[in-house]
């Protein structure tokens, strides 16, 4: 990808991938999952998932799974909120973008 | 480079993180491996690059939140647990440029306010160093004094003993003298209880005079170390 991607838009897609899976979500999964939209190297998701977290955007559980335990991720309602504001502010910005390459950008 | 490898690799650059910081960053990478399966272990060894770039990744982020929250051991997380160079390469985006620029600030601030904080720890830190010397000088300090006074006391019954002496003595001799065994002994006697008449206002005069003198001395002596030691606590 050419276009730089953002923190903020690296949090929101997180919260976005999280929020699809009503029993939360594993490390792995959401990785693949954030990999399908955007690239990005499987080192950079643990820092976001943990920011995610201490900003209690989300919180986790531990299941076990295959004889293990498997850390499960989970949207919050604080996360909810976050990701509603996200797509707020995406939709406003994404059309003005795309409006200016486009050329329709009223003077 | 194996899983089992690249793990212990992880688990050692960590070491300076807070354990349960370094537990669940580990059980992330271990969860991963399970995850992504035996079948393409190597796959995400060669995408992870190195434990040294996971390990870089997760101290800048571990240093960048230490100096978000207030918390001050965490501040100094920053210089301790980043190993390696700052690297940008992971979000080169306005908004991570911006939160660094505030910590920045934030960590200029923490420095100011820790300054008195400091001072004081580094007075401790030379009282407790130097006891071994300190305490055995103000002992001796102590121990002086009371030699001192001790002394002077010493030289007050010194004198009485000497007046009560030689004027019994003088007295003795010339009621012998008299007695007719010979007037030199009369003279001595009569100088004997001379000197004791010398001696005994002396002695007063260093009952009177010089212990109040020698205590007030003392006591602004140990005013003056009280409060001098006040000071530098």
């Amino acid at each position: 990808m050419i276009f730089t991607t953002g923190a903020a838009l690296l949090d929101a897609i997180v919260l976005a991938v999280v929020n699809q899976e009503e029993t939360g979500t594993y490390g792995y999964r959401i990785t693949n999952d954030v990999r399908k939209v955007m690239d990005i190297s499987e080192s950079t998701l643990y820092p976001v998932l943990r920011r995610l977290r201490k900003g209690e955007y989300l919180d986790v559980y531990d299941q076990e799974y295959a004889g293990r335990n498997r850390r499960y991720y989970r949207i919050t309602e604080k996360g909810e909120a976050q990701l509603h504001l996200y797509q707020v502010e995406w939709k406003l910005y994404s059309e003005k973008i795309n409006k200016c390459l486009r050329g329709e950008l009223q003077a | 480079m194996n899983r089992i490898e690249f793990m212990k690799q992880l688990e050692r650059l960590l070491q300076n993180l807070p354990a349960e910081e370094r537990n669940d960053a580990l059980q992330y990478y271990e969860g991963y491996f399970e995850d992504a399966g035996p079948d393409k272990e190597q796959e995400v060894i060669r995408e992870l690059k190195s434990p040294e770039h996971v390990a870089q990744i997760i101290l800048e982020d571990a240093g960048q939140d230490g100096m978000d929250s207030e918390n001050n051991t965490q501040t100094q997380g920053q210089n301790m647990y980043q190993n390696q160079g700052y690297s940008q390469d992971m979000y080169n985006s306005q908004g991570y440029n911006q939160n660094s620029y505030n910590n920045q600030g934030y960590n200029q601030n923490y420095n100011q306010k820790s300054m008195d904080s400091t001072t004081r720890t580094i007075v401790i830190v030379l009282l407790i160093v130097t006891a071994p010397v300190t305490i055995p000088i103000i002992f001796s300090i102590i121990a002086t004094m009371i030699g001192v006074f001790l002394g002077i006391f010493g030289i007050i019954i010194g004198f009485f003993a000497g007046a009560v002496g030689l004027f019994i003595g003088g007295g003795v001799l010339i009621s012998v003298g008299l007695a007719g065994l010979g007037f030199w002994l009369f003279g001595i006697g009569s100088i004997m209880i001379g000197i004791s008449f010398l001696l005994m206002p002396l002695a007063g005069w260093v009952c009177k005079t010089a212990i109040p003198e020698v205590v007030k001395c003392m006591k602004r002596a140990v005013y003056k170390a009280t409060h001098k030691g006040g000071n530098a606590a």
